[in-house]
Parts: C-alpha cells; sequence; structure tokens
C-alpha cells in the first residue's frame, strides 16, 4: 500500500533523508514536472536536495513511500506531526 | 600581499587548469563570499553534506592542516583553514570536485535511468560537466597550497586529512580469528614457484583455493567479488615473478593488460579461464627467462628436484644419478653453474622453507627439523643460525611479534 504526502510538509529536509535511508521500500520524489527521484540513491538525494536549495522551490511535487513500516519512519518529520 | 589576494591569485592558477571556485567561511561556518556561480548546489547543500559537522570536528580534534571532505556521488570539496593567533579565523572550501576519470560518465548514465524532466536533466547535466575530475594526487597538492596561502606554512601532503561524510555500517576488527589458517604458507609457497617458473604451480594454487575462497567482503555481486580476487590472484603473481627475475617493466605491463582483461570479463566462466590463461603465461614467462641463464638444463632440473623433494634426505651420490653425471663432475659443475656446493643449496632451500614453517605454522622446531629431514635437531640450530644469524626460535618470535 502507497502513502503519499505533500513535499512541502517536510519539516526538516536533511533529517527526512537521513531518515529515507532506513526505510524498507521505495520512497519516491515526484514533481508536477514529471521529475521521479527514488530517494533511495545517494544520487538521487543528492539532486533532490540541491535542487531545492535553489530560489525556485519545487511546487505541487509529493513524497511517495510504501507500507506501514516506512510511513511511521517518516512521519516524525512532518510538520504536522510536530 | 594579503590573504584574500593571495587566495585570488591562486584561484586565478588553478583556474588555468579547472574551473574549481571557493566559498569563504567565518570561523562560525557564516557564508562571507563566494565565486559559484550556480544556485544548484548552494551553501545550503554543503550543510546537507556535512561540511558543518566535518569541520567542527577536525578543529575539535586539534586539526589545522587542511581536509579533504568526501560526500555522495564521488564529490570532493578541499577544506583549508587560517589561523591568527593560533585561532581560527576563516574557513576556505574549494570545490566542487569529482574523484575519479570516470565519474561523469557513470553520472551521466545514472542520470539516464531516472525519470527526470527535459529541464531538470539539462540542469543536472550541465551542472555535473563543469564539475571537473581532478587526479586526488593533485587534489592533495592543491590543499598543500592552499593553506600555504592562509598560514604562510609549508606542510606535506601526508599533513591533508581525508574524511568521508557518507554514513557507512562500522564493520568490528577481528585480529584474533583463526579464518586464514595455512593461507600465508600456501600463498609464499604458490608465489616461490611462479617465480622459478615451477610447472607444478597448479597444485599449489589448488591446495591454496581449498583453503581460502579469497578475501572475505560481501559486496552483493559475484562477478564483481571473483573479479576482485583475480585482480588479488594478478597482483601476487606480477609481483613474484618480478622477484623471480621477470624485468619490471614486462610484469607490470602484463600486470596492465590483465587487469583490463579481467574487467571485460562478463562471466564467472570467462574470469576462470582467463586467470588460467594468465598464470600459464606469467609462468611460460618465467620458465624462458630461468633458461636464458647459463644453468644448463640438466643442472635446472636438478634444482628443481630438490625444491620438489625438500622432506626427504637427499644425497649427491642419488642427484648425481639422476643427472646422469659422476658425483665429482656433477659436484663441480652444480658449483660452476649455481655458485654453491649441493650440499649448501639443499641446506639454503630447506631453511627457507624452515622460515616459512615457522612463520605461518606452530609447528615446533623439533616437528619442523623432523620434517625438512635435518637429521637432528642441533644440526638444524647451528645451519639455520649460520644462514638467518639467529636461532630459530628467535626468528619465531621475531617474525611473529
Amino acid at each position: 500500500m502507497d502513502f503519499t504526502f505533500s513535499f512541502t510538509e517536510i519539516a526538516d529536509l536533511k533529517k527526512f533523508l537521513e531518515a529515507v535511508k532506513t526505510c524498507e521500500n521505495e520512497v519516491y520524489f515526484e514533481s508536477a514536472d514529471g521529475d521521479r527521484l527514488s530517494l533511495r540513491s545517494a544520487l538521487c538525494r543528492l539532486i533532490l536536495y540541491s535542487i531545492c536549495c535553489r530560489r525556485e522551490q519545487p511546487k505541487n511535487a509529493v513524497i511517495r513511500c510504501y507500507g506501514e513500516h516506512d510511513r511511521q519512519l517518516l512521519m516524525p518529520y512532518l510538520k504536522n506531526h510536530l | 600581499m594579503k590573504t584574500d589576494e593571495k587566495i585570488a591569485f591562486f584561484m586565478e592558477l588553478i583556474n588555468c587548469n579547472y574551473p574549481l571556485h571557493y566559498w569563504k567561511y567565518n570561523a562560525d561556518m557564516k557564508l562571507q563570499e563566494t565565486n559559484w556561480p550556480n544556485d544548484l548546489l548552494s551553501d545550503a547543500f554543503f550543510d546537507y553534506i556535512g561540511i558543518k559537522e566535518a569541520t567542527e570536528n577536525h578543529l575539535k580534534g586539534g586539526q589545522t592542516t587542511p581536509l579533504i571532505l568526501e560526500a555522495e556521488s564521488n564529490l570532493l570539496l578541499i577544506i583549508g583553514f587560517q589561523f591568527v593567533d593560533k585561532r581560527p579565523e576563516s574557513i576556505y572550501v574549494i570545490g566542487p570536485i569529482l574523484g575519479g576519470r570516470d565519474t561523469h560518465m557513470v553520472f551521466r548514465r545514472k542520470l539516464d535511468s531516472y525519470d527526470l524532466s527535459v529541464k531538470l536533466r539539462a540542469a543536472m547535466n550541465r551542472l555535473f560537466e563543469n564539475i571537473p575530475a581532478i587526479p586526488s594526487n593533485t587534489l592533495i597538492q592543491y590543499a598543500v597550497m592552499l593553506h600555504f596561502c592562509l598560514n604562510s606554512e609549508k606542510i606535506s601532503m601526508d599533513d591533508v586529512a581525508m574524511h568521508n561524510s557518507i554514513s557507512t555500517p562500522q564493520t568490528e576488527l577481528s585480529l584474533n580469528g583463526n579464518s586464514h589458517a595455512g593461507v600465508w604458507m600456501n600463498e609464499q609457497l604458490l608465489c616461490k614457484m611462479l617465480a622459478d617458473g615451477d610447472s607444478r604451480y597448479k597444485e599449489a594454487l589448488q591446495r591454496s583455493h581449498s583453503i581460502s575462497h579469497g578475501m572475505k567482503t560481501d559486496i552483493g555481486d559475484s562477478l564483481r567479488y571473483h573479479k576482485n580476487n583475480s585482480l588479488v590472484l594478478l597482483t601476487l603473481c606480477s609481483r613474484a615473478c618480478i622477484s623471480g627475475g621477470m624485468p619490471p617493466q614486462i610484469g607490470y605491463d602484463l600486470n596492465d593488460y590483465y587487469a583490463q582483461k579481467i574487467e571485460d570479463c562478463s562471466s564467472m566462466t570467462e574470469t576462470s579461464k582467463l586467470c588460467k590463461e594468465m598464470l600459464e603465461d606469467y609462468v611460460s614467462r618465467m620458465r624462458e627467462i630461468k633458461s636464458n641463464t647459463s644453468v644448463s638444463n640438466s643442472i635446472r632440473s636438478c634444482c628443481e628436484y630438490i625444491k620438489a623433494h625438500l622432506t626427504e634426505s637427499l644425497s649427491i651420490e642419488e642427484l648425481a644419478k639422476l643427472t646422469g653425471y659422476t658425483e665429482y663432475y656433477f659436484s663441480h659443475k652444480f658449483k660452476k653453474e649455481i655458485g654453491c656446493s649441493v650440499n649448501d643449496y639443499i641446506v639454503r632451500e630447506k631453511i627457507e622453507r624452515a622460515k616459512l614453517l615457522l612463520t605461518a605454522t606452530d609447528q615446533s622446531i623439533q616437528d619442523i627439523s623432523d620434517e625438512l629431514a635435518f637429521g637432528n635437531r642441533s644440526y638444524f640450530y647451528t645451519r639455520f643460525q649460520k644462514v638467518t644469524g639467529m636461532s630459530p626460535s628467535e626468528y619465531r618470535k621475531t617474525r611473529n611479534g
């Protein structure tokens, strides 16, 4: 089962990406422009972080994860959870 | 010349070869200035790759010399520290740099496999294409020069620290295991046979394979694992042959040739086949080298016979019979061609084997003496002392710490 949440909900991207490393399944970043990055890949995490450093932040992007275990793992890094 | 002027000049010199940029921070890691033109890989990105933590830890550890930071995807940065009155005043970061000649190609291949929009793919490609790949030696030299610009102090390349910001699980080091028992002994026997061009190397290799399956690393890729072990075997083989008299240039050229062939293999069957071919090539070349010396075939076969029968009590009479000469003629011919008497040669070879047994096994000295047919322990002691300058027990103690 997959879960999605808005990319803008992430409170601290650095900590969030650290948590992604311990996920059991794939975690994707999907943008409205059609970009789909598998965040388990080091290079994709690097790409995501570098595009987030730009003045122009990704709009309408979502994070997609699979399985309850990974959802529970990532939830603490979302703004609403804090 | 002020520090900023020195840095500007230094960057101009570097830019003659590589398009590198700099970031200047104060001691609290607040960005002061940069000439980096791209908003990708900005200052905030450096925070992600752990530049702040690495710098803090480096300074906390009392280190004043430059640091090379390695981030994910082979991305490297040089970090230099300027000290005023022994306190850090400014921190300069030079980069970004890619380590490894093929990093651009690997990056492009990976990027092609991702679902990226044309816009982002083009931006990332442009960005990475402009990041130069610099040999690690040059990189360290730049770090040394940066330190000189900042502190007018000359340091050596060894003073440059390296730090990896990629978190990897720590493997515990165990030095007390017995999982390599007998490996050293077999490896040395194999190397000696390769160096001598001895065709019995196949048996030694088989023995070696029966007790060791190569490096104990888990990389999750059988073919890669196989290739790594083949490269280790190739290195052992080339160095053994060079020590046995192969001209180093030929040894290294063959090494490079077979290393590339190993990398080109697409299956384990192919790798195994190539290893056999490679060993046979080295050994036949060694045989050729040995045959070009002034030693006659009969004396060379006699030497090989001695090496293959070190556990027996060998006599001149028996060896002379093997060559078909009289004892007198054989002894004179042997000394003339080898440079020492038959008995001295036998003892020398037996002592070499004893040295290996003393370091690679826990056999008692009496057992070693018996195994090599020295007759009695006292004779073994005397001959060992004469050749090595120390007793067998002292030798074992010094070699095994």
